[in-house]
């Protein structure tokens, strides 16, 4: 078995899958393909370049995936690129979930590209969950690019997770065009600590009529950290309804920003957003302080769930 | 009777943003005794229970709290907690992220599914409907009541400190916990129940009428819930 799928297992708490004939599955590490394995009606399509991989991905139209895709990126050296350029299409009324694991637990000095190119066409269905170790040294840069666009009745939902370690940077760049009667949900969860460095911009687009669609951001910040989160919807549609939240809980000497964008085109169209930045909230830590937890347990509780 | 007494209050006064909200208060609970406080809204029944479990802005400015023959006063939260005091907060607090299982971890870490199975019911909580649920805005202020209670009880606690239980649940879901409530604690346990309706005051044997800060009498729930109803004899509030 290799390294990274040990670090998988113990990161996702799940074995075996990268054998399992009912899953679809893929394992980068570094520029070497570790293992792939594609299912009726989904084409995974991946080869090997510079510094990482080219990954183009189909649906087959009305093509259902019942078991997630796993997906595990990963550099385990402390030096490192990797590079992944994504391309996907999901045809019309298909659906498929990908749970994507990047891992680099040594870091000293490792860099992660991301660049992904996803189509949704009509009717098709997509969630897309990307949770990230970056273990305890603080050197891991990564920037994920992901541009999305959504056809008529489609929808996309997206989680990155960063709930344990240090972050290192991130560069987070969201661009995602919804089309007519399609839903939208972003939703990210960060930690940082030490110096971690955290940019967050998420852009959302409601071109169609009746889209929908929420950015949602809940970051902890520790240590010397630096946060800041841009988020972005802009409702051309008729009757396009957004919503922004961004809740950054921050102790220590951690710094945080959020700037949240409203830009509403058209009249019968709403944006709402909120935002919350503060310490710890008192009554939450009282609540468990009063169950016989310290402090620092309390704290802990909190700020899993905030992260979960 | 001074050897049963679990709490003893003893001229408590407390202060907020400079002003006098508890005054020398003297109170003694007895073992295995259900205790109502009864008191108009303002009175000040939440700050003397927060005070008495140790909430921040609680502290007493002067007099001293026994618990069990120690004196608390000075007592961390979570100390008081682990000595056996539970509070169970008037309107419970949301927690993103944090399931219904953790939450009843977090107040009796030793505790079985079984267990929690049990004082879920208890509570009129259905185990399997509710134990992966977050305890955040989707449930109605009357669910995270009874998670509430239950992580209160679940916890076995010697004194439980009740701040109007019945507040945001309905008068079945109320009769239900009354039934309930005399099986769920260890044998010697004590209640302290905060309320300003009569008929929940009843489900304790003795009771205090709190106003305006200062504790107006003391006596068996009958005279105390008909003195109360009538006219209180600080205010004149009926």
């Amino acid at each position: 078995m290799h390294d990274l799928e040990n670090h998988y297992e113990k990161m996702s708490k799940i074995s075996g899958v990268f054998n399992r004939e009912d899953f679809a599955y893929l394992m980068v590490h570094g520029n070497e393909i570790v293992k792939s394995h594609d299912l009726e009606g989904l084409s995974i399509k991946c080869n090997s370049v510079k510094d990482g991989v080219n990954l183009e991905f189909s649906l087959l139209e009305n093509c259902k995936i019942n078991n997630p895709v796993v997906i595990c990126f990963g550099v385990l050296p402390e030096e490192g690129i990797q590079r992944i350029n994504m391309k996907g299409i999901l045809n019309k009324g298909s659906f498929v979930e990908f749970m994507a694991y990047c891992i680099f637990p040594n870091g000293k000095k490792v860099k992660h590209y991301m660049e992904g190119e996803i189509n949704i066409k009509e009717n098709a269905s997509f969630k897309y969950n990307e949770i990230h170790y970056h273990g305890e040294n603080g050197g891991v840069k990564i920037y994920p690019n992901m541009n999305v666009s959504i056809g008529k009745n489609g929808s996309f939902r997206s989680n990155f997770k960063l709930p344990e370690g240090r972050s290192g940077k991130i560069n987070l760049n969201y661009y995602i065009k919804a089309g007519e009667n399609s839903r939208v949900e972003l939703t990210t969860k960060v930690m940082g600590s030490g110096n971690d460095d955290i940019n967050i911009r998420e852009n959302l687009y409601l071109e169609g009529d009746f889209s929908k669609g929420t950015i949602a951001s809940y970051i902890v910040g520790k240590g010397n950290s630096e946060i800041k989160v841009y988020n972005r919807i802009e409702a051309r549609g008729r009757k396009s309804i957004g919503h922004i939240d961004c809740i950054e809980t921050i102790m220590d000497n951690a710094h945080a920003m959020a700037i949240p964008i409203v830009d509403v085109q058209n009249a019968s169209a709403k944006v709402t957003h909120e935002a919350a930045i503060g310490g710890i909230n008192k009554k939450q830590l009282e609540v468990l302080m009063s169950k016989g937890l310290s402090e620092d347990e309390a704290t802990k509780v909190i700020l899993k769930g905030l992260l979960k | 009777m001074e050897e049963k007494s679990i709490l003893k209050l003893e001229n408590i006064s407390i202060s907020k943003d400079g002003k006098k909200i508890l005054e020398n208060i003297s109170l003694k609970i007895q073992e295995n005794e259900i205790f109502s406080i009864l008191g108009h809204n303002g009175a000040g029944k939440s700050s003397l229970v927060y005070a008495i479990m140790g909430i921040d802005g609680y502290h007493v400015d002067s007099g001293k709290i026994y618990y069990m023959g120690d004196d608390i006063t000075n007592m961390p939260i979570n100390e008081r907690a682990k000595r056996g005091i539970a509070l169970t907060w008037q309107e419970p607090v949301r927690f993103e992220g944090v399931s219904v299982r953790e939450y009843l971890s977090a107040s009796s870490p030793k505790s079985s599914e079984e267990e929690f199975r049990n004082y879920m019911e208890s509570f009129g909580l259905d185990y399997v409907s509710y134990i992966d649920r977050l305890i955040d805005d989707s449930l109605s202020g009357g669910e995270r009541k009874r998670i509430e209670l239950a992580s209160v009880f679940i916890s076995k606690p010697s004194l439980a400190l009740l701040d109007e239980p019945d507040s945001g649940i309905d008068y079945h879901g109320i009769k239900e916990i009354q039934n309930n409530l005399a099986n769920l604690l260890p044998k010697k346990s004590s209640i302290i129940l905060v309320t300003h309706q009569e008929e929940i005051a009843y489900m304790g044997s003795r009771g205090a009428i709190i106003c305006q800060g200062r504790l107006d009498d003391i006596g068996d729930i009958d005279y105390i819930t008909s003195k109360f109803k009538n006219k209180c004899s600080r205010c004149q509030n009926a």
